[in-house]
């Protein structure tokens, strides 16, 4: 995971909080369940994307030529073939 | 950002999706509730950008002192920018 744990809590507060704020969601559990439910999915979900992260990693780097982590070239390659792990999950 | 807008908004759908799979939510309005989920992580991601933009602006101002003094740039950022992490009680 690509984020720090703290920072995950937070985004299952976020979306705890914001569910409370949206007259759209009706809770069926206290607001507690589902913070928790909502980091497990998080969690999940950003394990999965490390993946992503690691795919498009190792097109890089196994181009003929070495490219530097941090060059212009290799910000745009990495966007690139991110792009294309995404849209592989229909996103 | 450290994810695209198009994967937060993945999140989020997944997110709401498991939430409702798991009846721990009901809506007649996905879209919406998906809508304002994504909004609200877009906002929390987002906020390590500010910050870090606002480090550098600070920085901006002092680059004569840290020249003179020999501050290293990388350090000061991290000191800067914990600063202000601690006085918008943000989560990095």
């Amino acid at each position: 995971m690509r984020i720090t744990r703290d920072k995950l809590n937070k985004l299952a507060h976020v979306v705890a909080d914001t569910l409370a704020e949206t007259d759209e969601a009706d809770f069926l559990e206290d607001r507690n369940t589902i913070r928790q439910e909502a980091r497990k999915a998080l969690e999940t979900l950003l394990l999965a994307e490390l993946k992503i992260d690691q795919a498009a990693k190792q097109k890089i780097a196994s181009q003929r030529r070495i490219i530097q982590e941090g060059s212009q070239e290799w910000d745009i390659l990495y966007r690139k073939y991110y792009n294309e792990e995404v849209k592989k999950l229909g996103i | 950002m450290i994810f695209s807008r198009e994967y937060v908004g993945y999140l989020a759908r997944q997110t709401v999706k498991h939430l409702v799979d798991a009846k721990m939510i009901h809506t007649e309005n996905l879209k919406k509730v998906e809508d304002r989920v994504t909004q609200g992580l877009i906002e929390e991601l987002s906020l390590e950008d500010r910050i870090n933009e606002e480090v550098r602006v600070i920085l901006d101002a002092y680059q004569d002192d840290m020249r003179r003094s020999g501050a290293s740039y990388m350090e000061m950022f991290k000191k800067v920018k914990i600063e202000l992490a601690r006085k918008y009680k943000a989560v990095l």
